[in-house]
C-alpha cells in the first residue's frame, strides 16, 4: 500500500541510521538478561524445594517467552518500516513525527477512494516529509543510546559472569537439581574423597575391626557397623550416606573431614550424596555390600516330631543337639498347651560354644503337664548371641504329649482294684456256697492269684500309687496264699481280706476323687479366665478358644470323675451339671454368665466334699422318719489301719535315725576329746607314706565310670584321709581309707574290662597297693579303738540314756510287729519278720549301750536302721508338694538318710536316680562360668550315660 | 390365773368375730393413691414383699418415679425373690461402688420410715442381699427353669438331670401349699418358686446361710427370699424325705405371709414342723411321738435348748443333735399350746402378730392365750415333769420308741456293718443266695436298720422266698423309713397280689429317693433289665418311665 514510500531511500536511511547503531547494544542487553535469568534460576532452583524449583523453571520459561515475543515483534515491524521510522523520528522530533503520521494517514485515505486528494500527491507529501527527517540527529541519538545500553548491559554481563565464575559448582548443582526426577538428580558429581570403610563386626562375632575399600562389592556379616571417612569437595554441602532407603548424615570429624556410621542390617548399595532440599545429588561411585544373615541355631530333638501318650510313660527323655555358626548363648525347653506357654532354661552358655548336646527328663507329674489342658507340645529352643533384631531363636521339631482325660489314670487304678475286689467277691460267694464246686473254687483261686499279681504290677507302673498299697496288697495276698498255693483259711479271713480290699479301694477312690476334683477346679478357673478374656472385644476369639478347649477337658474329666467311687460319682455329677450350665450360656455367647458359672464350679470343686454332709443325716429342716440315716459303722477299717501303720513305721524310722545320729555324735565327740597329741608325729609319718603310695595313680578328669576315674577317686580319698590323719581326725581318716579301699576294689574289677586304657596299672600292683593301705588303716583303727576306750569311760551316762531310748524304740517295733500278726494285718509277713529282727537288733544295741560298748551298739543300731528303712513305705507321692515334681522336695529329705551324712543314690532306685538327675539338670540350667562349663558338661554327660 | 380370765374371754370373743370373716388369705394393704408420696409406696412395696405378693410389689415399685438406694434395694430384693439374681447383683453392685460403708451400715440399722405411728419394716441388710444375689447368680448361671403353669409352680434346676423331678415337685408343692394354706388361713400367691440345688454349697450360696452352719446342722432346705431352696434328693446317697421338707419350707412361707414375718422362731419352726406331714396321707412310722419323748428327755437330762433360746435360726445351732432337740422342743411345745388353746387360737395369734409386729409377740400371746411366753414354757415343762413322774410308776406304753430315741442306730454293730457291706458287694454281682446267707442272722432281730432290711428282703425276693421277703418289709421291723425299703416293700406286696398296697408303697418311696434306681424302677435293680428301657415300667406310666430311665442312665 505504501510500497513506494517504503522503498524510498529516505526511509531506509532513517532505519539504517537507528538500527545500525543500536543492534550491537541490543544484543549485549539480551545476553546480559539471559545470563541474569540463568543465574537466578540456577541458584534458586538449587534450594531443592518444590517452590524454588518451580520458580526457577518459571523464570527460565518466562525469559524464553520474552525472547520469542521480541523476535516475533521485530519480524512484524519489519513488514511496516514506516511505522518504525516514525517511532525513531519521534525520539528526536515529535512535531515532525506527528506530521509524518498525518501524512501516512492521508496516503491511507487515498487508498480508500477518497477523491479529494490524489494518491500520488499524498505519497509525495509523505516523501517530502521523510526527506525532512534529520538523519544525522537520529544517528547521533542512536549512538548515544546504544552507548548507554551497552554500558549497562556490559556491566550486568560482567557481574553475571563474575557470579558464574565464583558459583560455578552451585550453578551446576542447581542445574542438576532442576533436572532431578523422583528426588534424585540425573547427573552424579564428585562430592567426597572417600577413604577405606572401617568395619566393626557385631559383638556376637567377637571379631576384630577391619577395613574395606568403598568401591567394589563386599560381603559382611549382618550387624556390622560401617564407618566411612572422607574429605568433602565442597564445603557447606549436606552430605549423606544412603542405601536408597535410609540416609545417614555425614558429620565433621574435627580433622577437616566428615564421617558417617552405617549399621548393616541387610544387603545394600551405599552411595554418598548431597542433599538439596528434596533432591539428592549422588556421587558417581557406590559400595555394593552383601549382608551375611545370621541364621538361628539349628536344634534337633531326637525322635521328634512324635506323638506320645502321657498315660503310657512316666517321663519323657529329651535329647537335643544344638549347632550355631557363631556360638550358642541359651537353650530352653518350651512347653506349650493351647494358649499357654512356659519356657524353662536348660542351659546358659558363654556364647562361644558352637555345638551343644544335652538331655532333659520331663516327668509326667510336671506341673505344666499335669495342669495342661489338652495336648502339650514340647520342643527345645536355642538362641545365639545375636540380639540385633531381638533374640535369634531356633527351635526343634515338636514332641506332642497327648493327654488322656483328667482322672484317667486314677480311674484305671480304681478299676484295677475293683477287678480284684470282684474277684474276691466271686471267691467269697463260691467259698461260702452251701454246695461248693471244687473245680470252680480252684479256678477262682487261680484267677484271684493272677489278679493280685496284675494289680501289683499295675501299681509298680503307676507312679501315682502309694508304695504302701503294694505293701498292703502283699499282706492281703499272703493271708490267702503261701507262694503259689492257697492257704487254709476260714470264710472270716476271706471276708476280712475282701472288706479290707474294698475299704482300701474306696479310700483310694475317695482320695483320687478329691484330687481329680481339685484339678477340674483348675479347669473351671481356665474357663473363667477364658470367659473374662472373651468379654474383652479385642481378645474375644482367643477367649472363646480357651473356653472351648477347657470345656472339652472339663467334660471328659467329669465323666472320669464319676467313676471314682461314691464321692467321685457325687462330685462328677456336680461337675457334669456345672458343665451343662456353662455350656448353655456359652452357646448363647453370654460370657459374663460363663464366668460366673465357671467360678462357682471352681469354688465347689476346690472343696471336694460330698454334696451333703451334716452329722451323718439329712434334713434337720425335714421330718426324720424314725431314727437312722447315717452313723453306720464301717465294715472295715483297713484303709485307716494302713495309714496308721505307715505313720507309725515312718515315725519309728525317723526317731531311730535320730538315735543313730545322736550316738554317732556322742562317740565322735568322745573320740575327739580323747585323741592324744603325742600321736601327731607318728600320724604325720603314716600320712606321708599313704600319699607316696597313691602318687602314681591317675588324677581326676577321666571318663566317669571308667577304671581310671575310679582309681582317681581312690587317690583323692587316700589323700583326704592323709589330711585328716595329720589333723588327728581319726574317725574321718578311717572312714576315708575304708572308702578308698572300696573304690580301689571297684577299680580292680574294672581294670579287667578296660585294661587297655590304663596300661600303667596292673591288677597285681593294685592289690599290693590295697594291702599296703590296709596296714595304715589298721594302725588308724588301733589308735581309734584306744581313743574310744579312753573316751567312753567319761560317756557312760550318756550311753545308758541312749540305751534306754533304744529299748523303748525296740519295744515299739516289737509291739507293731505283734499287732501286725493278727487277722487284720496290713503288713506282709516278710516285713513283719524284718520288723521283729530290727526290734531284736535294737534290743541288743540297748544292752551294749548299757555295757558302755558304744561302737558295737552303733553297728547294731545301723543294722536295725537298715531293716527299718527297707520296710518303711514311702510317703504317698500324691501328698507331696507340687515342688517335688521338680525334684526340690527338700522337706522330705527325711532323717533316715541324714543319719549317715547324705544319701547315696542307689542304682536300683529308679525314682531316686531320676530325682538326682533332675536336680543336676536344674543345676546345669543356671548361669555357669565359661571356664567351669566343660568340666560340668563332661560330668553331666557322664551322668546321663 | 384368774386375773387373765377376762382377757381370755375377750380374746375368744375376738377370735370368733375374726374367724367368721376369715377368707383364707391375707388382706393386701391398700395401694396408696396417686397423690400418695413415694415413701408410702415404698412402704407398701416393702410390706408386699414381706407378704410375698411380688406382683403387687412390682406394681408399686413401677409407680415410684425416682430411683435411689432404697428403691433399688427393694427392686433387688424383688429380683432375688423372682429368681433374677443376676439383675439383683447388677443393681446392687452399682450402689456398692458409690455407697460409703457408713451409709451402708446406717441403712442396715434404721427403719425405712421413722414414723412411730406407722408400721415400718427394716430393709434387708444390703450387703447380705448383695452377697445372696451374687451367690445365687453364680450358682444358678445357666440353670434350667421349668414352670408347671397349671399348678402354678416355678422350679429352677441347678442340675439339669433333676428336671425329671418336675412333675413330682410341682404336685407336692401344689398339694402341700394348698393344704397348709387352708390349715393356717393364708394361701401363697402363685407361682410357688422353688430352687432345686445340687448340694449344700449351692444352698448356702443361694440363700446366704453360712456353709459351715449348713454342714454342721445338716440343713437341707431354706425358705427365704420368698422361695424355697431345696437340696436335690440326689445329693444324699439314700435320699431324704424331700416332700416333707418341701412342705415344711412352704409352711414357713405361709407363716411369714400370715404373720407379716413377725412370728417368733419357736412359732415358725414349731408350726412348720407340725404342718410338714399334715398335708398328706399317713405313712408308716408317722405315729411315733418321738419329738415329745426327745423334748422330755432333753429336759430331764438338762440338755434342752430352750424355746426362747433358739438364736437366729435352728440351722445355726452348733450340732445336729442340738438342732434335733430344738425341733422336738418347739414341736412339742406348740402341740401343748394348741392342745391348751385350740386350733383357732393359733390362727388368731398369727393374725395378731401381723398387726403387732415382731416386737409384739408377748402382747399377742397374752391377748390370745392369757399368758406370756415364759409362763407357757413353765407350764409346758411342768406338764412334761408331771408326765415323767406318772410314767415312772407304770410301764411305758411305747418301749420301742424310747429305745429308738435313746439308742444310736439300734441293730448296728460292726458285724452288721460287715454283713451289710458283704451283702452289697454280693448283690452287685448277683450272688443272691450268698447275700441271703450273710443276712440270715438278722431274721430274728426285731428292729433292723432299714438298709439291712431292704437288702435282706431283696435277696429273699430274688430267691423266690416271698414270705421271708414280706417279713423284712413290715414297718415294725425297721428303725426308719427309707425310699429303697419302701420300693422293695411295694415290689413284695405286688408279688403277693396286694396291688393297692404296692402302689401306695411305690408312691411313698418317691417321697425319699426318686433318683435311686430301685425306687425309680419300682423295686427293680438295673441289673435285672437292660437300661435305658424302663424295664419293669409299662409304657405310659409316667412319671415312672422317665424316673427309671433317668436313674439307670449311664
Amino acid at each position: 500500500m505504501l510500497g513506494g514510500v517504503n522503498a524510498s531511500p529516505e526511509l531506509s536511511d532513517i532505519l539504517v541510521a537507528w538500527r545500525g547503531r543500536m543492534r550491537s547494544a541490543a544484543q549485549r542487553a539480551w545476553l546480559a538478561a539471559a545470563l541474569g535469568v540463568f543465574l537466578v534460576a540456577m541458584l534458586s532452583g538449587r534450594q531443592g524445594t518444590a517452590a524454588t524449583r518451580l520458580f526457577a523453571a518459571g523464570l527460565l520459561l518466562a525469559f524464553l517467552g520474552c525472547a520469542l515475543g521480541q523476535w516475533w515483534w521485530r519480524r512484524r515491524r519489519a513488514r511496516h518500516p514506516l511505522g518504525e521510522a516514525i517511532g525513531i523520528v519521534r525520539k528526536v522530533d515529535q512535531p515532525l513525527a506527528k506530521r509524518l503520521r498525518r501524512a501516512v494517514g492521508l496516503v491511507e485515505r487515498t487508498h480508500s477512494h477518497d477523491e479529494r486528494v490524489s494518491r500520488e500527491l499524498a505519497e509525495l507529501h509523505l516523501q517530502r516529509l521523510l526527506a525532512q527527517v534529520p538523519v544525522a540527529l537520529i544517528e547521533s541519538r542512536a549512538t548515544t543510546q546504544a552507548a548507554r545500553v551497552k554500558c549497562v548491559a556490559t556491566g550486568l554481563l560482567l557481574a553475571g559472569l563474575g557470579v558464574a565464575a565464583t558459583q560455578g559448582a552451585s550453578l551446576s548443582e542447581g542445574f542438576d537439581v532442576l533436572l532431578a526426577r523422583h528426588g534424585m538428580a540425573p547427573l552424579s558429581m564428585q562430592l567426597l574423597e572417600i577413604g577405606p570403610i572401617l568395619v566393626q563386626p557385631p559383638a556376637y562375632l567377637q571379631a576384630e575391626t577391619g577395613a574395606i575399600e568403598f568401591e567394589g562389592p563386599a560381603s559382611l556379616p549382618q550387624g556390622c557397623l560401617l564407618t566411612i571417612h572422607g574429605v568433602p569437595r565442597q564445603e557447606d554441602r549436606r552430605l549423606v550416606l544412603t542405601d536408597g532407603q535410609r540416609e545417614v548424615p555425614f558429620v565433621h570429624d574435627a580433622q577437616g573431614g566428615v564421617t558417617a556410621q552405617y549399621l548393616l542390617q541387610q544387603s545394600a548399595r551405599l552411595r554418598v550424596a548431597a542433599r538439596f532440599g528434596q533432591v539428592l545429588i549422588p556421587q558417581d561411585t557406590e559400595a555394593s555390600i552383601e549382608a551375611i544373615i545370621d541364621r538361628p541355631p539349628e536344634v534337633e530333638l531326637d525322635s521328634a516330631p512324635k506323638r506320645v501318650s502321657i498315660a503310657e510313660i512316666s517321663e519323657l527323655e529329651l535329647r537335643y543337639h544344638v549347632a550355631d555358626e557363631h556360638g550358642i548363648r541359651q537353650v530352653d525347653l518350651v512347653l506349650r498347651s493351647g494358649t499357654r506357654e512356659e519356657r524353662r532354661s536348660l542351659v546358659r552358655l558363654d556364647g562361644k560354644v558352637q555345638r551343644h548336646t544335652g538331655a532333659h527328663v520331663l516327668g509326667m507329674t510336671d506341673s505344666f503337664v499335669v495342669n495342661g489342658f489338652g495336648s502339650v507340645d514340647v520342643f527345645v529352643a536355642a538362641r545365639d548371641d545375636n540380639n540385633l533384631s531381638g533374640a535369634n531363636w531356633g527351635q526343634s521339631a515338636v514332641m506332642t504329649l497327648d493327654q488322656p482325660s483328667l482322672g484317667h489314670s486314677q480311674v484305671q487304678r480304681y478299676r484295677r482294684f475293683d477287678r480284684l475286689r470282684r474277684q474276691l467277691v466271686d471267691w467269697f460267694a463260691s467259698f461260702t456256697a452251701v454246695e461248693r464246686n471244687p473245680a470252680d473254687l480252684q479256678r477262682i483261686q487261680g484267677e484271684t492269684r493272677v489278679t493280685f499279681a496284675e494289680v501289683a504290677a499295675g501299681f509298680e507302673a503307676d507312679k501315682g500309687a502309694k508304695r504302701a498299697l503294694s505293701t498292703f496288697l502283699r499282706a492281703q495276698r499272703n493271708k490267702l496264699f503261701r507262694g503259689e498255693q492257697p492257704r487254709e483259711f476260714s470264710a472270716k479271713t476271706l471276708s476280712e481280706v475282701l472288706l479290707s480290699v474294698d475299704a482300701t479301694a474306696e479310700a483310694i477312690a475317695r482320695r483320687d476323687a478329691e484330687q481329680v476334683a481339685r484339678r477340674l477346679a483348675d479347669v473351671a478357673v481356665e474357663i473363667e479366665t477364658g470367659a473374662k478374656t472373651a468379654l474383652s472385644s479385642e481378645q474375644r476369639d482367643e477367649g472363646v478358644v480357651r473356653v472351648r478347649t477347657a470345656m472339652a477337658w472339663l467334660a471328659s474329666g467329669a465323666a472320669e470323675l464319676k467313676q471314682l467311687g461314691t464321692l467321685g460319682d457325687d462330685l462328677g455329677e456336680i461337675a457334669q451339671a456345672g458343665w451343662g450350665r456353662i455350656n448353655k450360656v456359652f452357646v448363647a455367647r453370654d460370657f459374663e454368665n460363663v464366668r460366673r458359672a465357671a467360678a462357682f464350679l471352681a469354688e465347689r470343686l476346690r472343696r471336694p466334699m460330698p454334696s451333703f454332709v451334716g452329722g451323718g443325716r439329712a434334713g434337720v429342716e425335714s421330718r426324720s422318719v424314725g431314727r437312722g440315716q447315717g452313723n453306720r459303722p464301717r465294715a472295715s477299717e483297713a484303709d485307716q489301719h494302713l495309714e496308721r501303720v505307715i505313720v507309725e513305721l515312718q515315725q519309728l524310722v525317723r526317731e531311730h535315725a535320730s538315735e543313730v545320729a545322736s550316738l554317732e555324735r556322742v562317740l565322735g565327740d568322745a573320740e575327739r576329746a580323747a585323741v592324744n597329741e603325742d600321736l601327731r608325729p607318728e600320724a604325720r609319718r603314716h600320712a606321708d607314706a599313704m600319699r607316696r603310695l597313691v602318687e602314681a595313680l591317675p588324677p581326676l578328669g577321666a571318663e566317669p565310670g571308667s577304671a581310671r576315674a575310679t582309681l582317681a577317686l581312690g587317690k583323692e580319698l587316700v589323700q583326704g584321709a592323709a589330711e585328716s590323719l595329720e589333723q588327728l581326725r581319726l574317725v574321718d581318716a578311717h572312714a576315708g581309707l575304708q572308702k578308698a579301699d572300696a573304690a580301689l576294689a571297684e577299680a580292680e574289677l574294672l581294670l579287667g574290662a578296660d585294661h587297655a586304657l590304663t596300661p600303667a596299672m596292673e591288677p597285681n600292683a593294685l592289690a599290693e597297693l590295697r594291702q599296703r593301705l590296709t596296714v595304715h588303716r589298721d594302725w588308724v583303727r588301733r589308735m581309734l579303738d584306744t581313743a574310744r576306750g579312753n573316751s567312753l569311760k567319761g560317756s557312760r551316762d550318756q550311753l545308758r540314756l541312749a540305751g534306754d531310748r533304744e529299748r523303748e524304740l525296740s519295744d515299739r517295733a516289737g509291739r507293731l510287729a505283734q499287732r501286725e500278726s493278727k487277722g487284720d494285718a496290713v503288713l506282709p509277713e516278710d516285713m513283719r519278720g524284718d520288723l521283729e529282727q530290727a526290734s531284736r537288733l535294737m534290743r541288743r544295741a540297748s544292752e551294749l549301750l548299757d555295757q558302755g560298748r558304744g561302737p558295737l551298739a552303733l553297728d547294731q543300731q545301723r543294722n536295725a536302721q537298715k531293716l527299718l528303712e527297707r520296710e518303711a513305705p514311702e510317703p504317698d507321692p500324691q501328698q507331696r508338694s507340687p515342688a517335688s515334681d521338680g525334684g526340690r522336695d527338700d522337706s522330705n529329705a527325711d532323717a533316715r538318710h541324714s543319719a549317715r551324712g547324705g544319701k547315696v543314690v542307689s542304682t536300683s532306685d529308679t525314682e531316686s536316680r531320676e530325682d538326682f538327675r533332675r536336680r543336676v539338670q536344674q543345676g546345669l540350667s543356671k548361669e555357669v562360668q565359661p571356664d567351669l562349663s566343660p568340666a560340668v558338661r563332661r560330668y553331666a554327660e557322664g551322668l546321663l550315660k | 390365773m384368774s386375773r387373765f380370765r377376762g382377757a381370755r374371754v375377750c380374746a375368744w370373743f375376738g377370735l370368733m368375730v375374726t374367724l367368721s370373716d376369715c377368707r383364707h388369705h391375707v388382706e393386701p394393704t391398700p395401694i396408696p393413691s396417686e397423690a400418695g408420696g413415694s415413701v408410702e409406696r415404698l412402704m407398701a412395696a416393702d410390706r408386699s414383699l414381706v407378704e410375698l405378693d411380688v406382683q403387687r410389689a412390682r406394681d408399686l415399685l413401677d409407680k415410684i418415679p425416682l430411683g435411689g438406694h432404697d428403691v433399688d434395694r427393694l427392686r433387688a430384693r424383688l429380683a432375688v425373690m423372682v429368681g433374677d439374681c443376676q439383675g439383683a447383683a447388677l443393681l446392687l453392685s452399682s450402689h456398692a461402688q458409690t455407697e460409703s460403708p457408713s451409709a451402708a451400715s446406717e441403712s442396715n440399722s434404721l427403719p425405712l420410715v421413722a414414723d412411730p405411728e406407722r408400721q415400718s419394716y427394716p430393709m434387708a441388710n444390703p450387703r447380705e442381699l448383695q452377697s445372696v444375689a451374687e451367690g445365687c447368680a453364680r450358682a444358678m448361671a445357666g440353670a434350667e427353669v421349668d414352670i408347671d403353669a397349671e399348678r402354678g409352680v416355678w422350679v429352677r434346676f441347678q442340675n439339669a438331670h433333676d428336671r425329671v423331678l418336675l412333675p413330682l415337685i410341682a404336685e407336692v408343692a401344689d398339694r402341700a401349699a394348698t393344704a397348709i394354706g387352708k390349715d393356717l388361713g393364708a394361701l401363697l400367691p402363685r407361682p410357688l418358686r422353688i430352687e432345686l440345688v445340687s448340694d449344700l454349697a449351692s444352698l448356702a450360696a443361694v440363700t446366704g446361710l453360712p456353709l459351715e452352719a449348713a454342714e454342721t446342722t445338716g440343713t437341707i432346705a431354706i425358705a427365704r427370699w420368698g422361695k424355697v431352696t431345696l437340696v436335690s434328693p440326689r445329693a444324699t446317697p439314700e435320699g431324704f424325705p424331700w416332700q416333707d421338707t418341701l412342705a415344711h419350707e412352704l409352711a414357713h412361707l405361709i407363716i411369714s405371709r400370715q404373720s407379716a414375718d413377725a412370728a417368733p422362731l419357736w412359732l415358725q419352726e414349731g408350726l412348720a414342723k407340725r404342718e410338714e406331714t399334715r398335708w398328706r396321707q399317713a405313712m408308716p412310722l408317722d405315729e411315733t411321738d418321738e419329738w415329745h419323748r426327745e423334748a422330755k428327755q432333753a429336759l430331764l437330762e438338762n440338755r434342752a435348748i430352750g424355746i426362747d433360746r433358739l438364736g437366729a435360726s435352728i440351722a445355726l445351732l452348733p450340732t445336729p443333735q442340738a438342732a434335733e432337740t430344738a425341733y422336738a422342743e418347739v414341736r412339742d411345745f406348740l402341740d401343748y399350746w394348741i392342745h391348751q388353746n385350740g386350733e383357732l387360737a393359733l390362727k388368731l395369734l398369727l393374725r395378731d402378730l401381723a398387726g403387732l409386729g415382731a416386737e409384739g409377740t408377748e402382747r399377742a400371746l397374752v391377748s390370745v392365750s392369757g399368758y406370756r411366753l415364759d409362763e407357757w414354757i413353765a407350764r409346758w415343762q411342768g406338764s412334761l415333769m408331771q408326765e415323767e413322774q406318772s410314767e415312772s410308776t407304770r410301764p411305758s406304753k411305747n418301749d420301742r420308741t424310747t429305745e429308738l430315741v435313746r439308742a444310736e442306730r439300734p441293730g448296728w454293730d460292726i458285724d452288721a456293718a460287715r454283713r451289710l457291706r458283704l451283702a452289697e458287694l454280693l448283690e452287685g454281682q448277683r450272688y443272691h443266695l450268698a447275700m441271703a446267707e450273710q443276712l440270715a442272722s438278722f431274721s430274728q432281730v426285731s428292729t433292723l436298720p432299714s438298709e439291712l432290711a431292704h437288702r435282706a428282703a431283696f435277696a429273699q425276693l430274688m430267691l423266690g422266698q416271698l414270705p421271708s421277703a414280706r417279713d423284712y418289709v413290715q414297718p415294725e421291723r425297721i428303725d426308719h423309713l427309707d425310699g429303697t425299703w419302701l420300693a422293695i416293700r411295694g415290689r413284695v406286696l405286688a408279688a403277693m397280689g396286694d396291688a393297692a398296697g404296692a402302689e401306695t408303697a411305690f408312691l411313698q418311696s418317691l417321697a425319699f429317693a426318686p433318683t435311686l434306681e430301685k425306687v425309680a424302677c419300682r423295686g427293680f435293680s438295673a441289673a435285672e433289665f437292660e437300661p435305658p428301657t424302663a424295664g419293669p415300667i409299662p409304657p405310659g406310666s409316667e412319671p415312672w418311665g422317665s424316673l427309671c430311665r433317668a436313674a439307670t442312665a449311664p
